[in-house]
């Protein structure tokens, strides 16, 4: 295991510099390594670089591309007769790594007050293909004290299942409305609507009941639609730090509501150090087909297997800091032109019998990192 | 569902239209505390996308965020 991360980590240094979806045009570069893990054996170490380049006064070509290393995502399914003992993988399967390589070519048009962007995004794995096209355009108004911002994206995926699903096809569309207005010179608040809209074989291909032969596997509605209603707001509470509070909403057909609650304090420290902390809430109600896993029969239709569709809740806290490198210490380079952004944050779900028949354990604990070099041109 | 999207048009025509005196509430000379980093939405963007897609794959829910996320198999 070491060594394959070894590899990776080589491997993604020889990476030559590509791409992001920056929030507002940017002409730079990033350097991006995240890494998530958990009790439940998953590992994903995602290496990725982002470029956003100026090609006129008004037009930015960015592109995204980064290669997932996974060994919990899209999983072989046990062949029959060889069920094993729980709903996920074996142990054998948990330590190989597949690989997902994303990559993501966007246009933007920034002129005045208009920002229009429009892109594609393509991911290879062994077992599923995503591909999606995506738009946004955003309207500054008001002397830049308000922004209105629609986005839209359609995903035409589709799975590559090692057995026969009800339809190979998944594919998703997301709507996204928001409006932030500033407040005060120390305060702005942002509102977003989502709107989402799945279609296609949705559950997992690999989950399954292995109690039965042969095994019953998960099976959820070909169609779910979800809202999302957020509000984020940001005060400076003196002159070093602020305050971010995040509050979300979200409901869907399935019978799934859930809140979200982030807040996260920065400070600077000194004029090159800003450190973060952050802690955020969430807690999520069951789909209406989710039962007890012995409860299911074969005459059932859907079936839930993975905790996600069931009521949990789960706690994060983290640590952030962004760095500007001294001028001495990048004497060859412009010092001003480079940021170093770290994270840590570690999660913990509450107890669940799923994550107990999936997992062997009663509840996950995870810890994502995130490290990206930031360059601007 | 429709009627808050129904508001929330409303709401951006208003800004549209009619009360945009009313919310300049930051003169340009005012900005200097939004550029920084610690104002931003956003101010560590790769962990954001990061921990979206983690979460993801986590939780059942998802939006709200208005970033784009790309389809995977891990959900």
């Amino acid at each position: 295991m070491t060594r394959k991360i070894l590899a990776l980590l080589v491997a993604c240094m020889l990476l030559p510099v590509w791409p992001v979806l920056a929030d507002k045009p940017r002409d730079g570069m990033s350097y991006v390594f995240s890494f998530y893990g958990d009790t439940g054996n998953n590992l994903v170490i995602a290496p990725s670089v982002l470029l956003s380049k100026k090609l006129t006064d008004t037009y930015y070509l960015g592109a995204n591309l980064g290669v997932d290393a996974i060994t919990s995502a899209t999983k072989k399914a046990p062949t029959a007769p060889a069920p094993p003992t729980s709903g996920e993988e074996d142990e054998e399967d948990g330590g190989a790594f597949t690989y997902r390589v994303p990559l993501s070519l966007y246009l933007t048009y920034d002129k005045d007050n208009d920002t229009v962007t429009g892109g594609g995004y393509y991911s290879y794995e062994t077992t599923y293909i995503g591909r999606s096209l995506f738009a946004a355009y955003t309207r500054r108004m008001n002397l830049n004290n308000t922004s209105l911002g629609i986005a839209y994206s359609q995903s035409f995926d589709y799975w590559i299942p090692d057995r026969t699903l009800p339809t190979d096809n998944r594919s998703e569309r997301t709507l996204d409305l928001s409006v932030t207005q500033l407040l005060s010179p120390r305060q702005t608040v942002q509102f977003t609507y989502t709107a989402l809209r799945s279609e296609g074989f949705l559950a997992q291909p690999t989950d399954q009941l292995v109690e039965y032969t042969p095994p019953l596997y998960a099976q959820y509605p070909d169609n779910r639609k979800g809202s999302a209603y957020a509000v984020r707001f940001i005060t400076l509470l003196n002159e070093p730090t602020s305050l971010h509070i995040l509050y979300r909403y979200y409901r869907d057909d399935w019978h799934i509501q859930s809140d979200t609650v982030n807040i996260e304090l920065y400070r600077d420290i000194s004029t090159s150090v800003v450190l973060g902390a952050r802690y955020r809430y969430y807690e999520q109600s069951a789909a209406f087909f989710a039962k007890p896993l012995d409860a299911y029969t074969r005459s059932d239709t859907l079936i839930a297997v993975n905790y996600r569709m069931y009521a949990f809740h789960s706690n994060t806290v983290g640590m952030m800091a962004i760095i500007k490198p001294s001028k001495s210490f990048l004497s060859r380079f412009d010092a001003d032109k480079v940021k170093l952004k770290l994270s840590a944050d570690v999660f913990n779900t509450s107890s669940h019998p799923n994550i107990q028949y999936q997992y062997k354990t009663d509840h996950l604990t995870g810890i994502f990192t995130t490290i990206a070099l930031d360059y601007d041109f | 569902m429709k009627r808050y999207v129904i508001g929330l048009s409303l709401l951006s025509l208003l800004c549209l239209a009619g009360c945009a005196e009313k919310l300049i509430r930051v003169q340009p000379y005012e900005m200097e505390h939004f550029a920084q980093d610690k104002m931003q939405f956003t101010p560590l963007g790769p962990r954001t996308v990061f921990e979206t897609h983690i979460y993801s794959i986590r939780e059942a829910s998802a939006g709200g965020l208005s970033g784009f996320q790309g389809g995977c198999g891990c959900r």
